[in-house]
């Protein structure tokens, strides 16, 4: 029972840091209608650029907003550069420039870092709890808190600001949005900064989780947190925290604890294939 | 004057929607421009607005020159439009439709006293409040787009086909609506109809549009009594 209780608690924490990266593409793709592959690589680079300031500094609270701040602009450098001049063309092109960026990142990330793995040797500053025998470790307790936070954030940004409004309104018509005042390109920038920063955080917990930051660490996130928004709805963001939820859960619990002889990544594309075949609109999709 | 529009060319590819359409509007104003289907009515509305780019020509509102502004400049210079279809946002609900009509303004102006008075207009609204735009019905999204673009208190409205879909009986209302916000509260308005009859009742002046060029224009009464508009457009 100690072991199921210690696999929930893991799987949760799998399941925040899919949810934080699996966010920005639910963004990006209720906005723009662009599967931003790339997102992943953001990711990545949000690792690095945290792992880089933290080296430097020692402060993680500065490593977290270096690492927000050199996302959000590369975000709306992609969004500004590629996504934009590429709207005008059917959605497989844009989704074609969005995975040569991510390759070319990956490459970037492989010639300025090196090939090789690097460690994050941070401890977060968070609390380690008992419960019963199981313990949550300091690590567990920061992905708790952070993503709650970010969540709430993101919750209340989107339902009660006046961004939000305008964000969702976006999302739904943008040349009625723009022609309602607002600018809606600076919105999408807006989406792109939001989505950004918190791939930035989930890479930078991701990177002191497993003491681990290399080139190719965004590459099953990038598969997996596409099937993640089909499953969840496309475009919805609950639909998506839900969905990456769900996942983390049953990939820790079926494989670390029921010892289900299946590679612990085909899960997510089993659950997208069963979503596709019987709810296409996904969990939480309209529809 | 108002606004004054010379020259407007519009093209989607190489398909030409508007080709060199002029025409003005003065303050207090009702203009409507009739035509049938295809004769590039609600491609004039969505360049005035900036939601489709023009590929010549030269708008003024209130001797501004507009041309180089993106849509939302142009909106909270004080040019509101009901879209063709109403257009309401499906997912917001109808406060929220409404609140998006005032994006960036809402210190500007007394909302509580312009949502008073719109719910007085359109009370299912106020019943709806809480509601998505998308559970209402074809007349009832229609007011919501009417009420949406009326909350900021703008200084010319432009109205896309507001007849279209709906049924007789409210289509009287709509135009009695426009007619009564056009003499009693001074508001411009641009009108874009099929419905010849109905908008040129409630006019000052028309243009008559025809595969994208200006074919007549006047006075609304004597274009009603034109043999030539009648033929085509009345229906006698």
């Amino acid at each position: 029972m100690q072991l199921f209780f210690e696999q929930l608690l893991n799987g949760i924490a799998m399941g925040s840091i899919y949810a934080l990266v699996t966010l920005g593409l639910a963004l990006v793709y209720g906005i723009l209608r662009i599967l931003h592959v790339a997102h992943a690589a953001v990711y990545t680079v949000g690792a690095y650029a945290g792992l880089f300031c933290y080296s430097y500094t020692g402060s993680l609270l500065l490593a977290f907003l270096g690492g927000m701040i050199f996302c959000s602009i590369l975000g709306v450098a992609i969004e500004r550069l590629v996504y934009y001049p590429l709207l005008k063309y059917p959605p497989y092109v844009p989704l074609i420039g969005s995975i040569a960026i991510m390759l070319s990142i990956e490459e970037i990330c492989r010639l300025v870092a090196g090939p090789y793995i690097l460690t994050f040797p941070a401890t977060l500053p968070f609390p380690e709890f008992q419960l019963g025998g199981v313990t949550i470790s300091s690590t567990l307790t920061a992905v708790y808190v952070i993503t709650t936070v970010v969540l709430g954030l993101l919750w209340f940004i989107s339902t009660k600001t006046e961004l939000g409004l305008a964000m969702r309104a976006t999302s739904q018509d943008i040349p009625i949005a723009d022609a309602m005042g607002i600018n809606s390109h600076a919105i999408v920038s807006i989406a792109f900064v939001i989505g950004s920063s918190i791939a930035a955080i989930a890479g930078i917990l991701v990177g002191i989780y497993y003491n681990q930051v290399y080139p190719t660490m965004g590459t099953v996130p990038a598969y997996k947190t596409l099937a993640l928004i089909v499953v969840g709805g496309l475009g919805s963001m609950p639909g998506a925290v839900i969905a990456s939820m769900l996942l983390g859960v049953a990939e820790t619990l079926l494989i670390g604890y029921a010892d289900i002889p299946l590679p612990r990544d085909a899960l997510a594309f089993i659950a997208m294939i069963a979503v596709l075949m019987w709810r296409s609109e996904g969990l939480m999709g309209s529809k | 004057m108002l606004l004054e529009a010379s020259g407007l060319h519009v093209a989607y590819g190489d398909v030409r929607a508007v080709n060199g359409v002029s025409f003005a509007l003065e303050e207090g104003e009702l203009v409507s421009i009739i035509g049938a289907n295809g004769a590039g009515k609600t491609s004039i509305l969505n360049g005035i607005m900036g939601i489709v780019p023009l590929r010549e020509g030269q708008i003024r509102f209130q001797g501004e020159d507009l041309t180089p502004l993106p849509a939302y400049r142009r909106a909270r210079a004080g040019i509101r439009i009901v879209p063709e279809r109403a257009r309401v946002f499906p997912r917001l609900s109808v406060y929220e439709n409404l609140m998006t009509g005032v994006y960036g303004l809402k210190n500007k102006i007394d909302l509580p006293r312009r949502l008073d008075w719109l719910y007085g207009l359109f009370p299912i609204l106020k019943e709806r409040n809480r509601q998505p735009a998308a559970t209402l019905s074809g007349g009832e999204q229609q007011q919501l787009a009417i009420a949406r673009a009326l909350v900021s208190d703008p200084k010319l409205l432009i109205v896309d086909e507001v007849s279209m879909g709906l049924m007789p009986k409210l289509v009287d209302q709509v135009f009695d609506l426009l007619a009564r916000l056009n003499r009693e509260q001074g508001l411009s308005i641009l009108l874009v109809e099929q419905n010849a009859m109905a908008s040129l009742a409630i006019s000052r002046r028309a243009y008559v549009l025809e595969t994208g060029v200006c074919v007549h224009s006047g006075p609304a009464a004597e274009l009603m009594e034109d043999p030539k508009v009648k033929a085509v457009y009345l229906g006698h």
